[in-house]
């Protein structure tokens, strides 16, 4: 795995640490008492938030990441 | 014009584009199995990733989620591990997938497996294998595409073209496209009804919003006042538990990334910087094509609160509080949805099994246009088989979304650890594909969800122990998945 790849998977094994039980208990309490956030469900902000995050960087890091399509050729 | 000719009129005509584009694509088609499996490899950017995209979704994207808002509340936004990591994954290992795919010419999962691990013995008998849960599994899941969209033919022509009916122009439409064009047809159908779907499911979720409820901020000002356990989890019903949570974007994710009709999309990508830039896109467009469903869904609990039908209420509330000619084309959307999977999987079930059953065991010698005609005849087979699933109507198509990916999710660690650990052996990857399959059918009929892990969770971590445990108790290492892992550590380090 090259540099960009394994920056993208630490960043992808974060957002499933933040994403999911037990952290995620943490974010669903709060949503029971602050179920909206600008008029949008709070739990649907945060995921999509989180994961929108890993997707820039993924974005990113595809973009740095140094393709040889003559060496595979 | 009376509404129901409206409605047909709009089908038909969309009818009759997707079969102008397939034909169109004929233009470019060569009589033989490699172009008619995967065009040879020669998609770009565009053409990949909305294939992969409009693939990746089907019916369950356009009317189950909306069900299942409905039906759990917001707990259904675990989907977004879903469309999020397909798309990375599409990046670290479809690249690796097509780059030795390339450079030996693999069109298919078996062909795949067969080349990665040994040609004979415990290797051969795994590529049997995979090749027979890949299409014993992405078969009922074609055929729920199906059973979706022949009860929207009869709701836009209220009533005048009968479920039967329906039913028969989608099976024959995918049948046709298919047989037609092959991965190249199927590819440039796609990404018509790739960005059809996405206008569809934006402009058609909007409206029906501000039409129903008056905007999204007071559909969902009013959920919470009416419906507060449909904001937090574990949802309406209780059911969006922990473990539900973890072990459901675990057997979905891999399990579709192991599906023969996604898989075979990682060898028709034209270069390394298509692929890799096609996973971007990808996960831009799996995760924002739901930008409306929660609202949606939240009116649907709102509007109908006893609806018994909830894959339905969609294309209901389109057809209600829509115009209706506006409506007709967001249905319509559903159809290519439907239709943009199901015509990808019958290919792939189609190509997998002339490509890694007929050939090494009936005709190992036959010729590339050979090959290619009988992949033909295949499509029909498949399909009528499809077609005999969808009249025995299954349930929800989350629950059938949850039982396809359960069995191809098992085959993820068999088929993806060999392109980064050379210590995988073949006997270990067979033993762990039959334990993998035997937990998915024990925690399926017998036990099930144990532990309130679903039964797909258990057959992954069945899988992936084993061929962990094995590999590593395994002596030396084979030379083919030596050669595999050091030449991609050649070509995708820094």
């Amino acid at each position: 795995m090259n540099r960009c790849e394994k920056t993208v998977l630490i960043a992808t094994v974060i957002a499933l640490f933040f994403t999911n039980p037990p952290f995620l208990n943490i974010v669903n309490s709060y949503c029971k008492s602050n179920p909206l956030t600008i008029g949008w469900p709070t739990i649907w902000i945060y995921l999509t938030g989180v994961w929108t995050v890993v997707i820039v960087i993924f974005g990113i890091m595809v973009s740095k990441e140094k393709t040889d399509d003559q060496e595979v050729a | 014009m009376e509404k129901w000719m409206i409605g047909v009129t709009i089908l038909f005509g969309w009818v009759l584009l997707m079969v102008l584009v397939a034909w169109m694509s004929t233009k470019y088609r060569k009589l033989s199995i490699s172009d008619f499996a995967t065009t040879g490899g020669s998609l770009g950017l565009l053409t990949l990733f909305l294939t992969y995209s409009a693939t990746y979704h089907s019916s369950y994207a356009f009317m189950g989620t909306t069900g299942a808002v409905f039906a759990h509340g917001m707990g259904w936004w675990n989907n977004i591990h879903w469309t999020v990591i397909p798309g990375i994954l599409l990046w670290l290992v479809g690249k690796r997938v097509w780059a030795i795919g390339k450079r030996n010419n693999y069109l298919s999962i078996g062909a795949y497996t067969n080349g990665i691990y040994s040609t004979e013995g415990a290797g051969r008998i795994l590529s049997y294998i995979v090749s027979a849960v890949a299409i014993l599994f992405v078969i009922p899941y074609t055929a729920i595409q199906a059973l979706g969209v022949s009860y929207l033919f009869q709701v836009v022509s209220q009533g005048k073209i009968s479920f039967t009916a329906g039913l028969a122009i989608f099976l024959v439409l995918m049948v046709f496209i298919t047989w037609l064009g092959g991965m190249r047809g199927v590819a440039w159908t796609d990404t018509i009804q790739g960005i059809f779907m996405f206008l569809a499911m934006w402009i058609g979720g909007y409206l029906v919003i501000t039409n129903s409820l008056g905007s999204v901020g007071e559909t969902f000002a009013k959920g919470v006042a009416e419906i507060p356990k449909a904001f937090s989890l574990p949802g309406l019903k209780g059911a969006y538990t922990e473990r539900l949570w973890v072990s459901q974007w675990i057997t979905i994710t891999f399990g579709m990334i192991a599906m023969p009709h996604v898989f075979l999309r990682y060898f028709a990508g034209r270069s390394l910087t298509i692929i890799k830039w096609s996973g971007v896109f990808s996960s831009i467009y799996l995760t924002f094509l739901y930008l409306f469903v929660p609202g949606v869904g939240v009116a649907a609990r709102l509007l109908y609160p006893a609806s018994t039908a909830a894959d339905k209420l969609f294309p209901e509330m389109l057809l209600q509080y829509v115009p209706f000619g506006i409506a007709a084309f967001a249905i319509a959307g559903a159809l290519a949805a439907a239709l943009s999977t199901a015509d990808s999987q019958l290919h792939a079930a189609s190509t997998v099994f002339t490509v890694d059953i007929y050939k090494p065991l009936v005709k190992p010698k036959a010729s590339e246009e050979e090959l290619y005609r009988v992949d033909r005849i295949f499509v029909f087979v498949f399909g009528v088989i499809c077609a005999w699933i969808a009249f025995k109507k299954p349930g929800l198509f989350l629950n059938i979304l949850q039982i396809s990916t359960s069995g191809t999710a098992v085959l993820a660690p068999v088929l993806f650890l060999p392109l980064f650990w050379d210590k995988v052996s073949s006997p270990a990857a067979l033993t762990a594909t039959i334990a993998g399959e035997a937990a998915v059918i024990a925690t399926t009929f017998f036990w099930p969800a144990p532990l309130g892990l679903i039964a797909g969770f258990w057959g992954i971590l069945t899988s992936l122990i084993i061929l962990l445990a094995l590999s590593m108790a395994s002596s030396g290492k084979e030379k083919k998945v030596v050669e595999t892992v050091s030449y991609l550590r050649k070509v995708f380090s820094d």
